[in-house]
């Protein structure tokens, strides 16, 4: 097993003019609960987008617990997409079983049991649903699997203050116990300051510090210290 | 190729998984669809049956009304990649754990399904409504459902033989809208729509036996009023339907714009 779940070298995706990954060069350990911190369009959705295969670097090199990403590195990674929804005539149970069909480590069991703690009626359908039971489901989703990394996007954005917490609630209580590598990428650091034990900054497409969360703090105060201090331009946006 | 994956990944791109975009329209806006729709399909069938009751249809053209299948397939399959991006779940999707062409494939043959429960269910359909006016009037007999049932399945022979080339364009041009090779799909469409139009020339080139005038009841009715050459014909476009499954399953793998 390798000490570090993702490596990057110099990995540069561009879109047009914009560098949406600017030479990141990167390393997370595994086995850890990852924030990937930085203002909106920092680079975090693309990275997470190469990390799964979606996007494929316009030069640098890239790796998921050893391997270049692929479909088949995605057997290994829970992805929880950015701003992604789920397919509106699905009942919460078709998406469970959509999940336990095609994921590979997916337990409906677990799913379940997940589905009852976050209070989610299993025969409403999606499309009925508010974006903070939809979010719920898709994060059930992914933290039904047993795989190596699990990935989400955003899991925060766009939800009521109720179902974040609820969420918030499910993460601390699911990953402290578990040995997974979790990335959890946030622009809104507030809920979710004691979730991450290392932390990765970016800014501009590039990882500007990387680290232990308690070293930051060491450093800078708390998370939200840090994004006043680091991002004093897009913060007074 | 896992089968029993294959198989759980076609059935469910043979469901019908819903709309955002459709479902945001209002009520009432959905309710007035409804209504049109249905008052179009009574306007259709209260015409022909006025005529029929005048002894003035010649009933085998009823068929010309399902001339717009094949534009019909097309759009069913673009929609059914294009849904992906509106209902912002080409994320999931994606990153399935499954290569690109599987994922595909399983959207074209869900298609294809969708479009063979489509004709299949137009034929029964208009069959049993032309077969209701040969018992209530005199004008039409039971050999003139006949000729009206075999005109019927020499058309939609010819729309299910070039749907899987078809569908398969439709694919393409929803990944193409969603790859860096965008700016071609204006030009792209028009070759397309085009490219379509031609299977209205088949009735009546040398691949077909004056299937028109079969449908315009001045021929009578026959068999598969086509030549050789309209098997070897749709032989070459499945052909190439895989080449076209596989350049879309290349797009989406390498050249997506996200």
């Amino acid at each position: 097993m390798t000490s570090n779940i993702v490596e990057c070298h110099q990995v540069t995706k561009s879109y047009g003019k914009k560098k949406a990954l600017n030479e990141l060069t990167l390393s997370i350990p595994s086995g850890r609960i990852t924030g990937i911190l930085g203002p909106n369009g920092c680079g975090k959705s693309t990275f997470f987008r190469t990390l799964t295969g979606m996007v494929r670097p316009d030069s640098g090199r890239i790796e998921v617990a050893g391997k270049a990403p692929s479909w088949q590195t995605n057997q290994d990674i829970a992805y929880l997409p950015d701003r992604a929804r789920w397919y509106p005539n699905h009942t919460a149970r078709m998406a469970l079983e959509w999940g336990n069909s095609f994921l590979p480590g997916f337990s409906l069991e677990r799913a379940l049991q997940l589905a009852d703690y976050m209070d989610i009626d299993l025969d409403m359908r999606v499309g009925g649903m508010s974006r903070g039971q939809e979010a719920r489901i898709m994060l059930i989703l992914c933290l039904a699997r047993d795989v190596q990394m699990i990935v989400l996007d955003e899991p925060f954005t766009g939800i009521d203050v109720i179902s974040r917490e609820a969420i918030v609630a499910s993460l601390i209580d699911y990953l402290e116990e578990s040995e997974q590598s979790v990335l959890i990428s946030t622009h809104d650091i507030q809920e979710v300051e004691g979730l991450f034990d290392y932390s990765v900054m970016m800014k501009d497409g590039q990882a500007i510090w990387s680290g232990s969360t308690d070293d930051l703090r060491v450093e800078y105060g708390s998370l939200r210290d840090v994004f006043r201090k680091m991002y004093m331009k897009e913060w007074n946006k | 190729m896992d089968s029993a994956i294959f198989r759980n990944l076609v059935r469910h791109e043979f469901k019908f998984k819903g709309s955002y975009k459709k479902s945001s329209r209002s009520q009432a806006a959905g309710k007035w669809w409804l209504a049109y729709s249905l008052l179009i399909l009574l306007m259709l069938t209260g015409t022909a049956t006025y005529y029929a009751m005048h002894n003035e249809l010649q009933i085998n053209s009823i068929w010309f009304v399902t001339m717009g299948f094949p534009y019909m397939v097309f759009f069913l399959s673009y929609g059914c990649m294009k849904r992906e991006w509106e209902n912002e779940t080409y994320g999931w999707w994606l990153t399935m754990p499954y290569p690109r062409l599987e994922l595909v494939s399983a959207k074209w043959l869900g298609s294809y399904l969708k479009v063979w429960v489509g004709i299949i269910a137009v034929f029964f359909a208009t069959s049993a409504y032309v077969l209701i006016l040969s018992m209530v009037l005199p004008f039409y007999t039971l050999e003139s459902v006949g000729s009206f049932m075999i005109t019927g399945i020499n058309w939609l022979t010819l729309v299910a033989g070039l749907s899987p080339i078809i569908i398969a364009l439709g694919l393409l041009a929803s990944a193409v809208q969603s790859s860096v090779y965008r700016p071609i799909s204006p030009i792209m469409w028009i070759v397309f729509m085009g490219g379509i139009a031609m299977i209205f020339q088949i009735p009546d080139s040398a691949i077909s036996v004056n299937m028109m005038q079969q449908g315009t009841g001045h021929l009578k009715a026959e068999w598969f009023p086509y030549s050789w050459e309209l098997p070897l014909f749709m032989l070459l476009s499945w052909i190439l339907t895989y080449a076209l499954l596989r350049l879309t399953a290349y797009l989406l793998e390498k050249k997506l714009d996200l």
